[in-house]
């Protein structure tokens, strides 16, 4: 098998080039040759090359079903369509962690192509980092999750993939979460090159914000796209269910979303230097936790760790990343002070400072909730599970809270504010959110908690609204300009303000979502004989016609399917046609849902079975609001556009009044 | 006072908030992973929230399509329960296959009511709600 073996082949060689460019970054900033420093960066450009091959080679031999790779044989069969082929490619540990080492490599192309500026100095620190990250994964795939492993022979068929992933959102979730992982990796290299180098001004914040920026706002539309996936595919009417697989990715989300709030205070005050280092890194550590969770499936259980010793190669990993920074930061303990002085508690910095504890404490909850089961199974010896109401019970608080700051914080100056000064600039948003607070819970039937977070919600909106408004007035004032004309002007000139405002308002919408649909669902489990009617919160389902068994050669299934006229009042809005199909290559029944989504609410349709004669059991959900969840992630991608635009001079935008919130 | 020490102690008392409430949702509605037997033996006033796992006993499986509910066997080495659950059978439910039910234990049915069932994939990366 020259394919597998060229394969397998380009990854050592990957090890073998990470390492060089390791060892070589480091000799020639010590030994002070350039010539070395030149041969690191070419050895990371190679990485980039073979780690391409050996990518290119895995989806070729997906392609060809060559069932002889035990990873083709397990992921794809000869009736699977071409589209999940390349699903296929990630929907195992090998694979996964194949696409994370291509990605990091690219990265670290791309960071290492440009012409050094602001990071002459830190460039060949940041090497080393990235080429041991590398070196990492290589080491992996060679030792223990080989993805071109073969087998004695090659069966007839393969296994195909699991029919749940086979799923457009399935093509596009793994690769965006793993590309922000991936970009992580830089701001982390970054922040250990600054600690080795003792430069810890705001200098290596600054150069590599376009990374964090775009690695935050990758993984937070990722997480939105997972979110997605699970509510169209796994048939519960929810997107969120707090399980080891979700809370990964979630967990680094919260740790680097306190880091790129963070940076600022140190951008602009120069205070909060080791919560930088230390967020940034343990942000790049998360993701590789998130990784080890997400496919080896250890966290389900302690004994795991006997069935394979991949778990021990991730935590020595984690803990030897943790213990360098740990390490570097007291030996740096000096420089790590910053020039800024401390204000006064009723200051933005004190707000920050809250907002990062929020942030961790967050983070730190998620974590402890996923670790629960097997920390009680190893120290009482029976195992105990957080429950999905006990997760809410602290991230809906925690979670208001930091939305309740972010409605705050602009109103609270840098260093110093006075009570009055707060709650004589407040009166408007707090009038905007006790108004909605009071209409809702006299006309709605919302319970007190998601009263106050609506309030809170449109408390946010009024000062992001009013922030946006206020400078466009000023504009058009001073320049004499029309309103369109200044409000375009404006935010062509302060696009990081502007696209901080665009992601915030996409926040307090994902927020709305998502307080909406867990305060309100409504569900209803019927059977329903063809012919017959029911009706659910204003909407009729009518059971026009079935579909039993009905085979579908192309596809391997039998499909069961019917087919619901839905009526508002006596119009016909919608037809709708839940599916539960048996698929050749698993045992038991596939749910396909039928949806119908609105700005208001979806109404989600379970086809829960079907009988010979036509008798079918539905569940039927009417959720409201659903759809802001993923109207939020795609202003989420504007906002962080507009951010990370470069402006004429090619640096990306700054933001000349510093202000973002 | 120091402005240090004013955000030390200020931090110190945000910290403390957001332990205690974290502290507090920990505490109060987890749910054990029993055995069988352990729950078999849960009285009348002792109901609570609790996983029980075990194999699907083969040929349990009973499905009503016109109370919408799914009933089923589990089996491990400690004993054998029903499980009954309202709501669409989960996706890939077979026999053999390994079943989380998350719910409470009725003494006087003798059945195990189960909110949510998890099914155990045989795959590594099948982890699903």
């Amino acid at each position: 098998m020259i394919l597998a073996d060229l394969g397998y082949g380009a990854i050592w060689l990957t090890l073998a080039a990470a390492l060089w460019a390791a060892t070589a970054a480091s000799m020639g900033t010590w030994r002070r040759r350039p010539e070395l420093l030149a041969s690191a960066r070419n050895a990371l450009l190679a990485t980039a090359g073979l780690t391409t091959l050996s990518c290119a080679l895995l989806l070729a031999l997906l392609y060809a079903r060559n069932f002889q790779v035990q990873y083709v044989y397990e992921h794809v069969s000869t009736y699977l369509r071409p589209a999940y082929v390349l699903a296929a490619f990630w929907a195992g540990l090998e694979g996964s962690q194949l696409l994370w080492l291509w990605l990091l490599a690219i990265f670290t192309g791309v960071a290492v192509l440009r012409r050094p500026t602001w990071d002459r100095e830190l460039r060949p620190y940041a090497m080393v980092f990235l080429a041991f990250a590398q070196a990492f994964f290589a080491l992996l795939l060679v030792a223990i999750s080989n993805p071109f492993q073969l087998m004695p022979d090659a069966p007839a068929e393969g296994i195909s993939l699991n029919p749940l992933l086979q799923n457009f959102w399935m093509i596009v979730h793994p690769p965006i979460i793993f590309a922000s992982y991936a970009l992580w990796t830089i701001p982390a290299a970054y922040a250990l090159a600054a600690l080795v180098r003792g430069k810890l001004d705001a200098t290596w914040l600054r150069g590599t914000r376009m990374w964090s920026v775009a690695a935050w706002a990758t993984l937070g539309v990722g997480i939105l796209v997972g979110g997605w996936w699970a509510y169209l595919e796994l048939g519960w009417g929810g997107y969120w269910a707090w399980d080891p697989v979700e809370n990964s990715s979630l967990i680094p989300f919260l740790v680097g979303t306190a880091f790129i709030h963070s940076a600022v205070v140190q951008e602009r005050r120069d205070m909060f230097r080791t919560w930088n280092v230390g967020l940034a890194t343990l942000t790049f550590v998360l993701t590789v936790f998130a990784t080890f969770v997400t496919r080896s499936g250890l966290i389900e259980s302690v004994h795991a760790f006997a069935e394979s010793p991949i778990g021990y190669y991730y935590l020595g990993y984690m803990l030897l990343v943790l213990a360098i920074a740990v390490g570097l930061m007291l030996a740096r303990y000096r420089e790590l002070r910053g020039a800024g002085e401390l204000g006064e508690l009723l200051s933005r910095e004190f707000v920050f400072l809250i907002v990062n504890l929020l942030f961790l404490g967050l983070a730190g909850a998620v974590m402890l909730g996923t670790l629960w089961p097997t920390l009680t199974e190893s120290v009482r010896g029976a195992a105990t599970s957080l429950t999905k109401e006990s997760y809410n019970r602290f991230a809906g608080p925690l979670g208001l809270l930091l939305l309740a700051l972010l409605g705050l914080c602009p109103l609270v100056d840098w260093r110093k504010t006075t009570s009055r000064q707060l709650l004589g600039s407040l009166w408007v948003q707090a009038a905007m959110a006790l108004v909605t607070g009071v209409l809702l819970a006299l006309l709605g039937d919302w319970p007190p908690a998601a009263v106050l977070a609506f309030a809170i919600v449109a408390f946010v909106a009024t000062t992001i609204l009013l922030q946006m408004v206020q400078s466009v007035v000023a504009r058009a004032r001073t320049a004499d300009e029309n309103p369109l004309v200044a409000a375009a002007r404006v935010l062509g000139r302060s696009r990081r303000r502007y696209g901080a405002h665009i992601i915030h308002l996409a926040i307090v919408l994902i927020v709305m979502g998502i307080t909406a649909s867990q305060a309100h669902q409504v569900e209803v489990q019927v059977p329903l004989a063809k012919g017959a009617t029911i009706d659910v919160e204003g909407y009729t389902l009518a059971y026009r016609s079935f579909d039993y068994q009905s085979s579908e050669l192309a596809g391997n299934k039998l499909r069961n399917e019917v087919i619901l006229d839905v009526y508002r009042g006596d119009r016909l809005v919608d037809t709708l046609s839940p599916e539960r199909n048996f698929h050749s290559n698993v045992d038991g029944s596939v749910t396909e849902v039928a949806l119908r989504s609105t700005l208001k609410e979806d109404l989600y349709i379970v086809l829960a079975s079907l009988e010979p004669d036509g008798m079918a059991a539905l569940q039927v959900l009417v959720t409201p609001l659903v759809l802001w969840l993923w109207i939020g992630g795609l202003i989420l991608i504007l906002g962080t556009l507009l951010a990370l635009w470069p402006s004429r001079s090619g640096r990306p935008a700054r933001n000349p009044e510093g202000e973002v919130a | 006072m120091s402005p240090k020490l004013k955000f030390l102690i200020g931090g110190l008392v945000v910290v403390t908030v957001i332990a205690a409430l974290i502290a507090s949702s920990f505490g109060g509605t987890s749910s054990d992973y029993l055995t069988i037997a352990q729950v078999r033996a849960l009285g009348p006033d002792q109901a609570r929230d609790s996983r029980v796992a075990g194999a699907i006993v083969a040929n349990s499986v009973v499905w009503s399509t016109s109370e919408v509910r799914l009933t089923f066997d589990i089996q491990d080495e400690t004993g054998r329960l029903s499980v009954s659950y309202r709501g669409p059978q989960p996706d890939m439910l077979v026999d053999a296959v390994e079943a989380v039910a998350i719910g409470k234990y009725n003494p006087a049915k003798r059945v195990f009511e189960a909110d949510e069932l998890l099914m155990k994939c045989p795959s590594k990366y099948e982890e699903k709600q």
